[in-house]
């Protein structure tokens, strides 16, 4: 009986792949195409596959190995197109002619994981470009109550702990490492240049040396107390430290808002050139990325985003770029499925950007993808750009806490000349800046922004906590209190605040005059056992 | 009174009475009320030590801490109770046993866990649609329980199936060889096999991307991931293939060879049919040692989101794939359906293992 059965099992094992050849010659061979690189953008491309499969029925495939992956796998040949936060790397060119098509854009956001002695989670740390530079580019051990730390967190001053602030970092070539070097580089160049000399010293490959810390740095004595990951989802996770580890130590490492955003991490507002310190929310990426213009190669310019002047851009922010083949050998049909896509992609998608943890493309970046499409041999037309890519102006107004003085003086006027304009709508101070630029729709843009107060997440926020922050910097523009406003992007109104009463009980330390009681327990738990003992023994010897 | 005076019941821990007369079969351990108070007691007095060692006079927390305090404590205190109660050599013997079985509930402890986590996760989002519906359509933000993993179990089928028709052959003859036939290159052949088992799964993928996908740029497909596989499978196949034809008694050998059989007779008629479930076995659990592969075929199959059924010409997708994939992509629903992926899978493995246990004990047993 047994026998027939394994017999028939072993034929059936042999049998069914067969069977399924079979199957397969009758189907035919649809060869989607392949595309692969950064996993910053993976989430979204990923949307966009499902939503072009179901709407205009293409095939695409996406995998996430990395940029720097991407961008080889394409120059052999084996990806139809990639996906790259960054410009193509020396070694990786391809000797056919390519183009760069923005796709998608996202802040980077320091996160932090970092509790005050009393346990409490820090959530408000206000960070300059010249204290992430040094966080990021100094070697040597760093503290959380660095006195930089605290002569930009002036509230916090009796709150951030005496631990040993450990750095989080990309420890394999990274677009997310890129845009951040070149950040620094831009905003902190004295303290770029140290790092570059103490880099050359490992002999970095030069055309990698953007992309990553070298190996050599990784692991020389410098990096003590750092530690590097290896994808932004496992740094996400090492920042997010709990137990002994987070008692000991505080966190702090740079991703992709959106991994801030599901880790519930909080996030470093980030001091802009306007003075104001921002969170990476979609709209602040949106607005920074104005600025954005394109090189000759068609690459991203980041250098005027980094400085924008804008009050409310957030000045970590980039855009990832979908990288295709131009040549005149390259497929059409494949093409085709890419240039429809990316149309849907930079239109159409770029509703659901928010949604899914990134940030709308504002205009100028859409109509760059749009040309960009026209000139993919087989492409389709690309659409005018009308109205497209203001998404952004629909997102909330995030506050923009702690600016100095003078922008706040300055924002005094300009503040309410918006609110008159919206008609008392509550919007913040920047939004008539940010709809200036935007060109025609000026009046609905303000407008948009004052009626849906959303987060970067699309949940609505608290409308307390919204009104509070609009009042701070809209009314009278003068400063929020620190900690009126936590550095977490999803709603956080919840959260406790530093002289909260609860907050101040807990602070208190445990006494140690519970002793005796502990002392009665243990007698207690040990009589019954022991009588018990002396007992049974009395009787054996009897 | 020497200890060999005593009655074995005193000496070996047993604390009932009992006549040294009675001829019965005396059960030597038997478990009482006291056993379990002296156990229970035991526990709670090293609860109330570890609570204040940790508490009020240690500078320790933490809950692993906690436990290993405790579970010190714990066999300190019962060593003393047990001697006291029962002499010293039962304390020794009953601290030996407690012991042991805590070792064991830990590692029973921690299979339950990972199983029952995947379980607890991935079941509850598993609806029809898994089995039906694929990726095609669905996005980040879709629900958990739309979309399904057809195109990957369809996948695993065909790579597995790929797998094991270049591996079962040649991993047969390889057993065969070297149980049947023998001779200056068994000792090599034996060695390659050992060394063959113990190759990383990376490597096996990253040579049949250089040999295969770089070199002849037919591109990923679901068959390079089949040769990687069966890489992975020859040496599992091969080695259990020859310990089953190995326990085919020689006395069957030699009665066919009397009748004047020949060599490849009495391999094919005798030797392979009398070892065919063991065989069977064999194969399962190389079916089972490569179903679970990740690393390999992300470089061979690549991965997709819809259903390819030509294994030889794009990619394809499996159930590894689809459940690293699905988590990488960050968000809640995702996730949750890696889980949903991990269950199914978790259940495939586990349904392949019990066959092969069943079929292999019934082989052994009727021997």
């Amino acid at each position: 009986m047994i026998q027939k059965i394994s017999r028939h099992l072993l034929v059936i094992v042999l049998l069914v792949p067969a069977l399924l050849f079979g199957a397969a010659t009758g189907a035919s061979a649809a060869s989607p195409v392949l595309g692969q690189g950064s996993s910053f953008a993976f989430i979204a491309i990923d949307q966009w596959r499902a939503d072009v499969a179901r709407k205009l029925g293409l095939d695409l495939n996406y995998s996430s190995t990395g940029s720097p992956a991407g961008q080889l796998a394409f120059k052999n040949g084996q990806a139809d197109f990639a996906s790259s936060d960054i410009p193509f790397l020396p070694a990786n060119v391809p000797s056919f002619s390519y183009s760069y098509l923005p796709i998608v854009a996202g802040g980077t956001a320091v996160m932090y994981n970092c509790s005050d002695d009393a346990g409490q989670p820090i959530t408000t740390m206000k960070l300059s470009a010249r204290l992430i530079a040094r966080m990021f580019m100094q070697p040597g051990l760093m503290y959380a109550n660095d006195p930089e730390i605290i002569a930009e967190n002036p509230s916090l001053a009796n709150r951030l702990p005496n631990k040993e602030l450990r750095r989080v970092a990309r420890s394999t070539p990274a677009g997310t490492t890129a845009v951040f070097f070149t950040y620094l580089a831009q905003s902190a160049p004295d303290l770029w240049a140290n790092f570059k000399k103490t880099e050359e010293v490992f002999s970095n490959p030069s055309g990698e040396f953007i992309t990553t810390y070298s190996n050599n740095f990784q692991n020389s004595p410098l990096t003590k107390g750092w530690e590097f990951k290896g994808g932004s989802d496992s740094l996400a996770d090492t920042v997010t430290a709990q137990g002994g580890q987070a008692r000991v130590n505080c966190f702090i490492g740079y991703a992709e808002a959106a991994y801030a955003v599901q880790k519930k991490l909080p996030v470093a507002y980030v001091k802009n050139t306007a003075g104001n310190y921002v969170l990476p929310t979609a709209r602040a990426v949106a607005v920074a990325l104005l600025a954005a213009t394109r090189s000759p190669d068609g690459t991203q310019n980041l250098s005027r985003v980094a400085d924008n002047p804008d009050p409310q851009a957030y000045p970590i922010s980039s855009y990832n770029y979908l990288i295709v083949n131009t040549s005149a050998q390259s497929d059409k049909g494949k093409n085709d499925t890419i240039g429809q896509y990316t149309i849907y992609s930079i239109t159409e998608g770029q509703r659901l950007s928010a949604d899914l943890g990134y940030s709308p493309l504002p205009p100028n970046l859409v109509q760059q993808g749009l040309d960009a499409v026209g000139t993919v041999p087989g492409a389709p037309v690309p659409p005018p750009l009308g109205e497209w890519g203001k998404y952004y102006l629909q997102l909330g107004v995030q506050a923009a806490v702690g600016a100095d003085k003078a922008t706040a003086a300055a924002k005094k006027s300009a503040a309410a000349k918006a609110a008159a304009a919206a008609g008392g709508s509550g919007t913040a101070a920047g939004t008539k800046n940010g709809s200036k630029k935007s060109g025609p729709t000026a009046g609905g843009g303000s407008a948009g922004a004052g009626g849906s107060a959303t987060a970067a997440d699309g949940t609505p926020i608290d409308p307390a906590a919204a009104a509070a922050d609009g009042s701070s910097t809209a009314a009278d523009g003068s400063l929020a209190p620190d900690g009126s406003t936590s550095g977490q992007i999803t709603n956080s109104s919840n959260q406790l605040q530093p002289d909260d009463p609860q907050l101040v009980a807990i602070a208190q330390p445990a006494p140690i005059s519970r002793l005796p009681f502990g002392l009665a327990m243990l007698v207690l738990v040990f009589v019954p056992p022991a009588v018990l003992a002396f007992s049974r023994r009395k009787k054996a010897t009897t | 009174m020497s200890l060999l005076d005593r009655p074995p019941s005193v000496v070996l821990g047993a604390n009932h009475e009992s006549d040294p007369t009675d001829d019965a079969p005396r059960q030597l351990r038997r478990i009482e009320r006291e056993d379990i108070a002296e156990l229970l007691g035991s526990a709670v007095a090293a609860l109330a030590i570890q609570w204040l060692l940790l508490a009020r006079l240690l500078p320790m927390e933490g809950a692993p801490a906690a436990v290993l305090i405790w579970y010190i404590s714990f066999l300190v205190i019962y060593r003393f109770v047990a001697a006291q109660h029962h002499g010293k050599l039962a304390g020794k013997d009953r601290l030996a046993t407690v012991v042991l079985w805590s070792f064991g509930l830990i590692v029973i402890g921690a299979l339950l866990l990972i199983i029952g986590y995947i379980v607890v996760r991935g079941a509850g989002n598993l609806r029809l649609n898994f089995f039906t519906d694929t990726l095609k359509t669905t996005g980040p933000l879709a629900p958990a329980t739309e979309g399904g993993g057809l195109h990957s179990i369809v996948g695993t089928a065909m790579q597995v199936g790929i797998g094991l028709v270049i591996a079962v052959p040649l991993a047969l003859i390889t057993a065969v060889y070297l149980s049947e036939v023998g001779g200056r290159l068994e000792r090599p052949v034996r060695f390659v096999i050992d060394a063959m088992s113990g190759i990383p799964s990376i490597v096996a993928g990253l040579f049949v991307f250089v040999v295969w996908i770089s070199a002849s740029k037919t591109g990923y497909s679901g068959f390079a991931a089949g040769l990687a596989l069966s890489i992975l499978m020859l040496p599992t196949i091969a080695r259990t293939s020859m310990e089953m034809l190995r326990l085919v008694a020689d006395g069957y050998r030699e009665a066919a060879l009397a009748l004047g059989a020949p060599r490849w007779r009495v391999t094919w008629n005798i030797v392979i049919p009398t070892a065919r479930s063991g065989l069977v076995t064999a194969l399962i659990l190389g079916v089972a040692r490569a179903v679970g592969e990740t690393a390999p075929l992300l470089l061979t199959a690549f991965g997709a989101s819809v259903l390819n059924t030509n294994p030889f010409s794009g990619a394809q997708d499996d159930l590894p794939l689809f459940i690293y994939k699905q988590v990488r992509l960050f968000k809640d629903a995702p996730v949750d359906r890696a889980f949903t992926g991990a269950f199914v899978l978790l259940v495939f493995v586990l349904i392949a293992f019990v066959s092969a246990r069943l079929i292999g004990g019934r082989a052994r047993a009727r021997r």
